[in-house]
């Protein structure tokens, strides 16, 4: 429609446009609105029509499009088959990882218990060391064994609080689970939405169903920063945001 | 800082509840307990006796943006410190969050220094307040 408007126009359309707006003028200082209001309709008539053959023709192409997809039985097979499939393996995905973050957390809370267990073992060997010293004569092989003692305790010592420190840093290593758990998640919404989607317009285009087809959800959190995938903050960013917002 | 204190931790994956009960066990909290989502939190929470939350924010029921939003808005509950520990890394969120009145921001994935870091300030903010 733009387009039409930029073209030149012909002599016989220039003249005859000329003539209508002429008596439509003519219709405003005679105070005639119904003339007028006539003739404005009929100016705007020939753009409307365009418009509406439009619409007419976008519907056209979009039906015909609908019900080629739905002819189409790789799309019946998608949404009744491979879709939920998909969503069922994505589900297994989130409860094993689970299942052995779970197993994992458990072992190391026992581990802490042995390392503890260990810990307090250390701590009587000092003691009985110490006993033992002051009942036996200071003989140099009785020193000789005391230094030893000594040593073995700091051996064992150093072991508990390296082992704690292992198990601290695999219970956070856990925290994966967490994280894949929740972009799997959404994908799993994602997939169900489409599924929905695809659906409703197999109804809209089979025979005397009407219908639209509707937009996917769109969550309103972003979830997981994806390395490549989406834009997001990290600690320092966002500490550097609350400092700007005074905090 | 009272180690005793009550911590409540809220995060709708239970091996994120346990990773977080681990790691402030580690820092000497050893007095917590858990909910699933803030819908499961705030009846806890109005029971009394909490005196921190760390709570996640995306979770089914109640969010913790909501549960942040009951808490600030509850006169009994108004002044407890909130803890917020989220994958949710926009710009937006945070904005969020702190306009609601969250005491501290953590990203996940994160880790045992930055948690230390966070409460922390916290306490440190809580005992300058105070």
């Amino acid at each position: 429609m733009t387009a039409a408007a930029a073209n030149p126009r012909s002599a016989p359309d220039r003249a005859e446009m000329l003539a209508r707006l002429r008596g439509m003028l003519t219709a405003l200082e005679d105070g005639d609105d119904a003339l007028f209001e006539h003739g404005l309709a009929q100016l705007l008539r020939p753009r409307e029509d365009g418009l509406l053959a439009n619409v007419a023709r976008i519907t056209r192409n979009l039906h015909r499009t609908v019900n080629e997809v739905s002819c189409d039985s790789r799309l019946s097979q998608y949404v009744n088959a491979e879709m939920p499939d998909a969503c069922k393996r994505l589900d297994y995905v989130v409860k094993l990882t689970e299942e052995a973050a779970n197993r994992t957390l458990d072992l190391v809370d026992h581990s802490r218990v042995l390392a503890r267990n260990v810990r307090d073992a250390g701590d009587r060997l000092l003691h009985i060391q110490d006993q033992v010293m002051a009942v036996v004569p200071q003989t140099p092989s009785a020193l000789s064994l005391s230094a030893q003692l000594l040593l073995l305790h700091k051996t064992i010592m150093d072991n508990a609080d390296q082992l704690n420190g292992n198990l601290s840093a695999l219970s956070q290593a856990q925290e994966y689970q967490d994280l894949t758990g929740q972009v799997i998640r959404r994908v799993i919404r994602l997939v169900r939405d489409v599924e929905t989607a695809l659906i409703e317009l197999l109804r809209a285009a089979g025979p005397g169903q009407g219908g639209a087809v509707r937009a996917a959800d769109t969550p309103g959190l972003a979830g997981p920063a994806v390395p490549g995938v989406n834009q997001a903050a990290n600690q320092s960013d966002a500490d550097a945001l609350l400092a700007e917002l005074g905090f | 800082m009272d180690k005793n204190m009550k911590i409540l931790i809220v995060d709708d994956f239970s091996t994120m509840r346990r990773i977080v009960k681990n790691l402030l066990h580690d820092l000497g909290y050893t007095n917590t307990s858990e909910a699933d989502d803030g819908k499961t939190a705030w009846p806890m929470l109005q029971g009394g006796g909490f005196e921190f939350v760390v709570t996640d924010w995306n979770m089914p029921g109640m969010t913790g943006i909501d549960l942040l939003k009951n808490i600030r808005q509850d006169p009994a509950l108004a002044k407890l410190p909130v803890l917020m520990v989220t994958a949710e890394a926009q710009r937006e969120q945070i904005i969020e969050a702190a306009k609601a009145g969250v005491n501290g921001y953590i990203i996940k994935p994160f880790t045992a220094v930055t948690l230390k870091e966070k409460l922390d300030k916290i306490f440190q903010r809580a005992a300058e307040a105070a």
